[in-house]
């Protein structure tokens, strides 16, 4: 098959925006018959110089002693983690004999087994400022569900951060059950759900409603923005509607200000575009109006264009309507100006993204293996993270479309997916959370697939790189908060730390990072589940807090017993921030941060939250 | 001669009263000389311009037309060709002969139902029946609708704050309210009062629960399965149609604070119970209110202090923490008016307090009452006669517990899902509870013996802890137990403690005034609501309606032009919830489902429906954040705009979408009826099926020959009266250009061609101009 030159595709691009503007919603179904269609979907593949961050935020916070799961007898010793682990979790009933109707919230060696993650070897703590804990013997296992993540875990692909959360300064369990007064300042309204979604995504834990968040800043950081100078779209996609991550300054460049799609069309307006389709288009107008989707022009040619609404294309409507919707403020109402203006952003950049689309279609490529994937039990309806891992993969096969012109194609992409369902209180816990752990395995491995196969177009665009989209990528999981170890009698309450999962040809994978609190034996009289990590390392590393040093922890390999972040429930305070996870894949992507006046600018509250250092280490 | 003259003179007396206001053109014989004009009714005789009527319609023309009257045929046939549309009674298009013998009955006097009596209903008839045919004549044969003067958009405006949407019925019926004199002000604030009397004084219809008991039984003669959109279709039906709508708009509002979802609990009668929960507490008292909803078995299923067990050394604090942070208090101390005073209101403690408060509630079991063996010891081992243990504490309304051992069956009682959790002795925690610390320096007497109980006093060495339950002293008749007198009285005192919080009027009246009036109220406004909820004046706190009078009294609310400064009215008003806007459209145009059942069930998609349903909220923090600013005009002016947050790029164009398809839906072939909308899995077709909502455009069709007007008519119906002069110009150029949608007329002999034409116009008009109207800005928000 013979693609044609950069030069060629530009010229198919300008012809086909006009199809493009026509009505109605195009769905990625509709999408990818045209590839097949066409016959040549052009080649699947990104821009020389491309890089794309994709946050998968688990709304609910989730139930962090279900990620990293002790397995088996990691350490030797003769009450092991796991058995702590499962006493820790079975509220009272007896472990051995696993009830999930007393609440018991433990999974078993038999259940683990599959997801067991390669034991490290070697001793040391870490390289350089990195500091790990798979080492010393302990072994873990991935949540059951996650048996497509245990293998990029164990291809190296996959990392693993540790007790992360929102964080604005250290704080250990002596100085959380002390004084009010000696405790150091912790994130506004801990375990509140939405204050610490908006913690996380904004990383200014310390203000209640922040007016921007990390993703924000990125796009809008002057080194990001010049990147992506020109470009037709937003730097900034979510596939899961408007969020705090996403919120840039209201001054930011225009590519800063978030546009959100669906995971199954674009959200095109209907007769709302400027022009009338060049070629007419007929099109499957299915039985009712919701199953319609006529004004498509990826529907069979040959006849009139129709538009739901009843009437034909009208441009003396169109235009009445479309002559209020544009970026000037009429200072009536502050709604109405809100609201043209995100109709206005609505309709061009949607006109660009059908371009972009119909020129470099979700091809086989993209969408097969989100559809093998199905047979697994992945689902791709609306909404689904299946559905919207898809669209970014759509999305980013797309991104040379989307430049200020061919030669200068999208650089830098940030995306923002979720899925819900993680605030297992009660009966979720079990009849639910499962189910949406496997979602996660499923359309991450998908996705990781579908990256594979895009290839990266060299500089002089004659040939390609090395390698895959998989290196330009780096997907990182958030959530915001953990949860109590023990159990309520269903399910678990609201905690602080947990874990992110990072993904990416980049990431230096199969490791762990950060602090991974221990599953200690209960002190009698307290109900005290967790205990540090037993090897501390001897210097200085990034999730250690640096009140854990002290002049008896001088040898690696020596035992923290000294500070805890443990609470009465076997919730954890968190010990990496989560600043500190996004600050390492933003200095990979590009993104100044030599100077603390560089960082304070994107991160206001890391330095504070480690002052020895921030780079988690885990981007190559 | 004389006597045919004297005969004429006679009809003319008695006719002419009837018809002398009416100026319609029926005088076909005019001259137009010394006052002898076609709308002279004086002048009319009916057996001479009724007979040259009925001749023109048959077809007659020249001499044939005027044979024997006398009358000059080429005055005649200009006279009535030059007025075929106002001669056109029926509205179907064509003077005929029909219309010709509707005007001479009409002329005789008949003026009830027999006026079309034997007169076929036309298709595509603009005026079907009697009624609209007399009112036609009545209104002089042109239809006009005067622009809306401002008492009718202050009607208007009013009704879009308290309703699910005003109709031109809705607006005239409150301008017709004699002011209430009660109250001071304008004859508008007066009336509002008078409104708000009137409905206070409503009863409720139906209940929800009681109607999906009734589909439910349908549902299951037919062996078919009951979904939670049954739920969604009781809403709907109440939420359209019911005359209690300030009650309606206010639950929906509390469903949007206090939330339950379809997310987390699916059964639809649980969703139906918790929506009457809301709906019969919203004119009651706030603690009531709080109450009920925290006994909701709908609610303790989706907050897990359903069957929350006391004996856990950590029970459940899901409900704890959201009952205070998102229904009552908050997570930072108030002022009064609604600013952040910045102490946090409570800490972890306080949940935990809380947590064992909420413990020992599960359903009301129906099998074990007081009285039976075993009840007074344990309830959860409650025994029936024949000895057999009812699993009692993990009973489920809609499941039939094992017969007992003597054989006797235990039915499902789906009523449990319709009452109050009730306590069980042995699952409340004994232990003391740690409930919110608070200085209330002046309560109200209800909160002052309220709070002797649960000592929230700071002053004096109260710390607002509730005491640890004493199982074992004199008159506890439990044993080791806690009895359920107990539970219950310990989940008052902490409902009590969280009630006389003094965030929680600040709190409620500000969720209250942003989602019934503006995003960006004032602090005035919020400490005016506040202070009313903390004492309606006569030292009663929670009077939800003395809340809704302050709320919908307040200067800010009635006359916001004047009563804000200029930058302050730029951030007056909200954007309307795809909700309210759905039912503002179906509402303006009487929409209704022949069968009174209102399925609307799949609109909740972002992709492809409105991004809102009732009780569908993605979590307990709703659709949107109570304090979200998108980047741009809104952050710019310091000002929040919570609805913006589901108003993405991709959900803007799929709601527009929405709305636009549903307002030019080909549906129908009835050109008044229209907007057939149903449960979206099949055809919503009027012949076909019945359990769609068609809506009424008759007065749309009537004023269609005028941009203007028709615009005028949907300013007031769906804009609130917002449209300025410009805009409104503007869309009726859009419409009236050669490009769009002109007023087509019929020439004087219409072919097929020219009529078929004609109806596909006016039905055009008609909705390109709604169209047009609910892709404006004015529509999306409510001022």
């Amino acid at each position: 098959m013979k693609y044609p030159t950069r030069h060629d595709r530009r010229q198919f691009l300008k012809q086909a925006t006009a199809l493009a503007l026509a009505g109605g919603l195009p769905t990625l179904e509709a999408l990818t018959r045209v590839a097949h269609a066409a016959g040549d979907p052009g080649p699947t593949e990104v821009g020389a110089d491309y890089k794309a961050i994709v946050c998968l935020f688990l709304f609910g916070g989730q139930d962090n002693a279900n990620v990293l799961i002790p397995y088996r007898d990691g350490d030797g010793s003769g009450i092991t983690e796991y058995t702590r682990y499962r006493q820790a979790r079975a509220n009272g009933s007896d472990p051995q004999n696993q009830s999930t109707s007393s609440g018991d919230l433990s999974y078993t060696n038999a259940q683990l087994a599959a997801t067991a993650l390669n034991l490290s070897t070697g001793s040391d703590p870490g390289v350089g400022n990195v500091f790990t804990t798979h080492t010393y013997g302990r072994q873990f296992a991935l949540h059951p569900s996650y048996s497509e993540l245990r293998a990029l875990y164990n291809g190296g692909k996959l990392a693993v951060v540790a007790n992360v959360g929102p964080l604005i300064a250290p704080v250990n369990r002596l100085q959380w059950y002390g004084p009010s007064a000696s405790r150091p300042p912790t994130p506004v309204n801990l375990y509140s759900h939405d204050d610490q979604q908006r913690a996380w995504m904004s990383g200014t834990a310390d203000v209640a409603n922040p007016t921007t968040g990390i993703g924000g800043r990125i796009a809008a950081n002057p080194s990001i923005a010049a990147m992506n100078t020109g470009a037709r779209i937003s730097t900034q996609i979510s596939i899961d509607g408007i969020n705090p991550f996403m919120l840039s300054d209201p001054s930011a460049a225009s590519t800063a200000v978030a546009y959100q799609v669906g995971s199954g069309n674009i959200g095109r307006l209907q007769t709302a575009s400027t022009t009338p389709p060049a070629t007419p288009t007929v099109c499957n107008t299915g039985t009712s109006f919701m199953n319609a989707n006529p004004g498509s022009p990826y529907c069979i040619a040959g006849g009139p264009v129709r538009v739901n609404s009843g009437f034909s294309w009208n441009t003396a409507l169109n235009g009445a309507f479309r002559s209020r919707i544009n970026g000037v403020a009429e200072g009536v109402s502050i709604y109405h100006d809100q609201w043209r203006q995100t109709m206005n952003q609505s309709i061009q950049t949607e006109i660009d993204i059908s371009a972009a689309f119909l020129n470099s279609p979700p091809s086989e490529d993209i969408v097969a293996p989100f559809q093998n994937a199905v047979a697994s039990g992945l689902s791709l309806s609306g909404g689904s993270l299946g559905a919207q891992l898809r669209m970014v993969a759509a999305i980013i096969r797309a991104s040379n479309q989307l430049g200020a012109s061919a030669a200068s194609p999208v650089k830098r992409q940030i995306f923002f997916v979720g899925i819900g369902g993680f605030d297992t209180h009660g009966s979720e816990f079990w009849n639910n959370n499962p189910q949406n752990n496997r979602q996660i395995s499923l359309a991450v491995n998908a996705f990781w697939s579908a990256l594979g196969n895009v290839r990266i177009r060299d500089a002089a665009g004659t040939g390609y790189l090395p390698g895959s989209a998989q290196d330009r990528v780096t997907l990182v999981t958030m959530s915001e908060f953990g949860r109590t170890l023990n159990s309520n009698g269903n399910g678990s309450d609201h905690g602080w730390g947990s874990y992110s999962l990072v993904l990416g040809g980049a990431v230096q994978g199969g490791k762990i990072y950060g602090m991974n609190h221990n599953v200690s034996a209960a002190t009698a009289g307290s109900s005290v589940w967790m205990s540090p990590d037993l090897n501390c390392g001897a210097v200085p590393r990034v999730g250690m807090p640096p009140d854990r040093y002290n002049g008896s922890l001088t040898a690696p390999g020596a035992r923290c017993n000294g500070l805890n972040h443990a609470l009465d429930r076997g919730e954890l305070l968190a010990t990496t921030s989560g600043d500190a996870v996004l600050a390492t894949i933003a200095n990979w992507f590009g993104v100044p941060l030599g100077t603390p006046t560089q960082v304070d600018a994107m991160f206001p509250t890391l330095r504070a939250a480690h002052p020895g250092g921030w780079n988690v280490g885990f981007m190559t | 001669m004389t006597s045919l003259r004297t005969l004429r003179t006679c009809f003319a007396l008695l006719l002419a009263p009837s018809l002398a206001q009416a100026a319609c053109p029926f005088n076909v014989t005019a001259t137009g000389v010394g006052g002898d004009t076609v709308t002279n009714a004086a002048n009319f005789d009916l057996l001479r311009d009724g007979l040259l009527l009925l001749r023109y319609a048959q077809g007659l023309r020249g001499s044939a037309l005027v044979a024997g009257t006398g009358a000059d045929a080429v005055t005649v046939g200009n006279n009535i060709s030059g007025n075929l549309n106002q001669l056109d009674v029926n509205g179907d298009g064509l003077f005929d002969v029909q219309d010709a013998q509707l005007i001479t009955r009409a002329a005789f006097g008949i003026s009830s139902a027999k006026l079309a009596d034997g007169i076929a209903a036309v298709n595509f008839a603009t005026r079907p029946d009697a009624g609209a045919m007399r009112a036609f004549i009545s209104g002089g044969c042109t239809v006009t609708f005067a622009a809306p003067g401002a008492d009718q958009i202050e009607a208007s405006r009013f009704l879009t704050q308290s309703t699910f949407g005003p109709s031109l019925a809705t607006i005239q019926g409150f301008l017709a309210l004699p002011p209430d004199g009660a109250v001071s002000g304008s004859d508008h604030r007066k009336r509002r009062s008078r409104w708000l009397s009137d409905q206070f004084a409503l009863p409720r219809a139906q209940s929800h629960f009681s109607y999906l008991l009734a589909r439910k039984a349908e549902y299951d003669a037919l062996n078919q399965s009951f979904y939670s959109e049954m739920a969604r279709e009781s809403f709907w039906g109440q939420a359209l149609k019911s005359e209690d709508q300030l009650r309606q708009r206010v639950a929906f509002a509390l469903s949007e604070v206090m939330v339950v979802s379809e997310n987390g609990i699916s059964d639809p009668l649980g969703l139906a119970g918790y929506l009457d929960v809301l709906a019969d507490a919203s004119f009651g008292n706030f603690r009531d209110l709080l109450q009920r909803v925290a006994l909701s078995p709908a609610m303790g299923e989706y907050l897990n202090h359903l069957r929350n067990d006391g004996n856990s050394a950590t029970p459940n604090e899901n409900f704890a923490r959201e009952v205070l942070q998102l229904f009552s208090v908050g997570l930072v101390m108030l002022n009064v008016d609604g600013t952040a005073g910045g102490a946090a209101t409570y800490g972890e403690d306080t949940v935990k307090g809380f947590a064992r408060a909420f413990t020992g509630f599960s359903y009301d079991d129906p099998y074990c009452k007081a009285g039976d063996p075993g009840y007074a010891v344990t309830r959860n081992n409650c025994r029936d006669g024949n000895g057999a243990t009812h699993p009692y504490w993990w009973w489920y309304p809609g499941a039939a517990p094992s017969a007992n051992a003597g054989g006797e069956a235990f039915p499902p009682v789906l009523a449990a899902w319709n009452r109050p959790m009730a306590a069980f002795p042995g699952k409340h925690s004994a232990l003391a509870k740690q409930l919110l610390k608070y200085d209330y320096a002046n309560p109200v007497a209800a909160c002052t013996a309220a709070l002797a109980v649960a000592r929230p006093l700071a002053a004096g060495g109260l710390d607002g802890l509730l005491p640890a339950i004493n199982t074992t002293g004199s008159g506890v008749t439990s044993g080791t137990k806690v009895s359920v007198a107990q539970a219950n009285a310990d989940l008052a005192s902490a409902i009590d403690n969280v009630f006389c919080h003094p965030n929680v009027g600040p709190f409620i009246g500000r969720h209250l005034i942003k989602f019934l009036v503006t995003s960006n109220p004032t602090p005035g406004y919020v400490q005016r609501v506040a202070s009313i909820f903390n004492d309606n004046g006569s030292g009663i706190r929670g009077d939800m309606k003395a809340v809704l009078r302050a709320i919908f009294l307040d200067a800010e609310a009635v006359s916001p032009a004047t009563a804000l400064s200029p930058a302050d009215y730029a951030k007056f008003g909200k954007l309307r919830e795809p909700m309210l806007r759905l039912s503002a459209i179906l509402r303006a145009f009487n929409g209704t489902s022949p069968s009174a059942r209102y399925r609307l069930y799949w609109i909740n998609g972002v992709e492809y429906g409105i991004s809102q349903g009732p009780l569908q909220s993605p979590s307990v923090f709703n659709f949107y954040h109570p304090d979200f600013t998108p980047p741009g005009p809104v952050s710019a002016a310091g000002a929040v705009a919570p609805e913006f947050e589901i108003t993405t790029t991709t959900a803007i164009a799929s709601t527009q979408n929405f709305f636009g398809s549903l307002v030019a839906n080909t549906s129908s072939n009835n050109l008044t009826r229209q907007f057939g909308i149903g449960d979206f899995s099949g055809d919503c077709n009027e012949t076909v099926f019945t359990d769609c909502v068609f809506s009424d455009l008759s007065d749309l069709y009537n004023l269609q020959t005028s941009s203007a007007a028709m615009f005028d008519y949907i300013d007031l119906v769906l804009l609130g009266g917002t449209l300025s002069p410009a805009n409104k110009a503007a869309l009726a150029a859009a419409l009236d250009s050669a490009a769009a949608y002109p007023v087509f007329t019929l020439p004087a002999n219409p072919t097929a061609n020219d009529l078929t034409t004609w109806q596909a116009r006016k039905r055009n008009r008609v909705k390109a101009a709604l169209w047009l109207a609910v892709h404006t800005p004015e529509f999306q928000i409510q001022r």
